[in-house]
């Protein structure tokens, strides 16, 4: 947390509305997109946006600085959208076969990706969030947290409560998963990369 | 390192930078002499390259709709205590305050009475009109000497009839919201005043009733009755709809929850709990 948030934080705890204020400008739109991960759809996720904010305003009080602001504001927003998802499927989603156990598929195959062709890429990037929506809750919130909110491995398991060997393992588990609902929906093709583009990945 | 499964977790780690220099050229070492993994990597590095690009606007009233929700949590709440709201989470029960809880037993029994037809969603007005207030309770006035000063302190400048045993409006009405407006024919009662309840520290919202019922079922097991007296204290969490919940409990429970309670103490919307005063008709 930098400095100019961290004094942020605690105006907005003291009970400065303008610094509450900056603190949803500065993240709205972040939970908004989790939130929209989450639940699939826009007005759902307008809702749980609102709610994570309120959660905010409501246990500001009791944030001691033990962690990131952001890291508990993410923890929040991760409880709220599973809260959301236990109410519209009570005893349903949330069980479904999305344990560590599971092996991994290593069908992945390429993604038919050619940068001169946006109708294709936007269809894949279409395919990607649909097949964000149908991973299993677990798998789905590690792939939101590390590449929707871009939290590091640490912030993760932090914001998750599980230790870094299950956020390594479960989001290679994830990505599997989403890779092969891709290859199911045929998103991919088969072609092979080249040593070529291997040496452009490598330098990258 | 021996397997494509494992590489293949390398992958992920190197794609979200957080895999070790050492292992880092071990992965692309591999990745030289395994076509297939070759072929993952590729196919993995583009659906990670997406799933980072993928992005939403938000609706364009996002921001005000969350600052509305934020202001009116932050809103004091105000002393007239409103019927009704809807059942939801129960709320997390403490109890304590009791030795704050002084409310004038007759002032409030007065000011519950036109509400005893609204218990347990019975419509029981016509037979509550009939009632004489002090069928309330027990205790009739005299036999607390506080409790009838105050009774009859009250009832004195009760306008419409109120004080006569008169209780029901006309129209027979008494749910919704308009039962709940003060306003409203046969509720005109005068200011009602309650002390003695400061020292229970700032309170998030105040909610008073009047019944017999089983509290244990609308708090908890826990909950304290004030040995010389028939008034009990909870103090419930205050959490977004804690009030209303308390109410519905109580209502459902057959309790009865009293309007137009004024001089209750300042409300602190801040504070970590609100109070529930009860008194019992035994």
């Amino acid at each position: 947390m930098t400095s100019r948030e961290q004094d942020t934080v605690r105006k907005a705890r003291a009970g400065d509305e303008r610094a509450f204020e900056e603190l949803v400008t500065a993240y709205e739109k972040k939970i908004y997109h989790i939130s929209l991960r989450y639940t699939g759809n826009e007005h759902d996720a307008m809702d749980v946006t609102q709610e994570v904010f309120l959660r905010v305003f409501r246990f500001l009080p009791q944030f001691q600085e033990e962690s990131r602001f952001s890291t508990w504001l993410y923890r929040i927003a991760v409880n709220a959208s599973l809260d959301f998802l236990r109410r519209r499927s009570p005893g349903g989603e949330l069980s479904l076969d999305d344990t560590d156990d599971e092996g991994l598929t290593l069908e992945v195959s390429d993604p038919r990706y050619q940068p001169e062709r946006e109708l294709e890429r936007a269809e894949l990037r279409q395919a990607v969030a649909d097949g964000i929506a149908a991973l299993p809750p677990q798998m789905r919130e590690i792939v939101i947290l590390r590449d929707i909110s871009g939290l590091s491995y640490d912030e993760i398991g932090a914001v998750l409560g599980i230790e870094q060997g299950t956020v390594k393992s479960r989001l290679s588990r994830a990505r599997s998963r989403l890779a092969a609902f891709l290859s199911e929906t045929g998103n991919y093709s088969r072609k092979s990369a080249s040593k070529k583009q291997l040496e452009v990945a490598r330098n990258e | 390192m021996n397997n494509c499964q494992d590489y293949f977790v390398y992958m992920n780690q190197y794609l979200d930078g957080e895999l070790p220099p050492q292992e880092t050229e071990e992965l692309l070492r591999h990745l030289e002499i395994c076509e297939g993994c070759r072929r993952r990597f590729e196919a993995l590095r583009r659906m990670v390259e997406e799933t980072r690009a993928l992005s939403a606007d938000p609706p364009a009233d996002l921001h005000a709709a969350i600052m509305a929700g934020v202001r009116r949590e932050r809103a004091p709440r105000r002393g007239l205590i409103r019927l009704g709201g809807r059942t939801g989470r129960r709320a997390l029960v403490r109890i304590g305050g009791l030795a704050a809880c002084l409310v004038l037993l007759a002032a409030l029994f007065d000011v519950a009475s036109p509400w005893l037809g609204r218990t347990g969603g019975d419509d029981t007005a016509s037979d509550e009109a009939a009632a004489p207030e002090a069928a309330l309770f027990d205790a009739a006035p005299g036999e607390g000497a506080e409790a009838s000063r105050s009774v009859q302190s009250y009832a004195q400048p009760a306008p419409d009839g109120a004080a006569n045993g008169i209780l029901a409006p006309e129209s027979g009405d008494m749910t919704g919201d308009a039962a709940t407006d003060g306003s409203a024919p046969g509720y005109d009662h005068a200011p009602l005043a309650v002390d003695g309840l400061e020292e229970a520290g700032p309170s998030a919202f105040y909610v008073v009733a009047v019944g017999t019922g089983d509290l244990s079922a609308v708090f908890g097991g826990d909950v304290p009755v004030e040995e010389r007296t028939d008034r009990i204290c909870v103090q419930i969490e205050n959490t977004e709809n804690a009030r209303d919940e308390a109410e519905q409990a109580l209502i459902e429970a057959g309790f009865t929850v009293c309007d137009n309670v004024e001089g209750l103490p300042e409300i602190d919307e801040n504070a970590q709990t609100g109070l529930v005063i009860v008194y019992e008709d035994k």
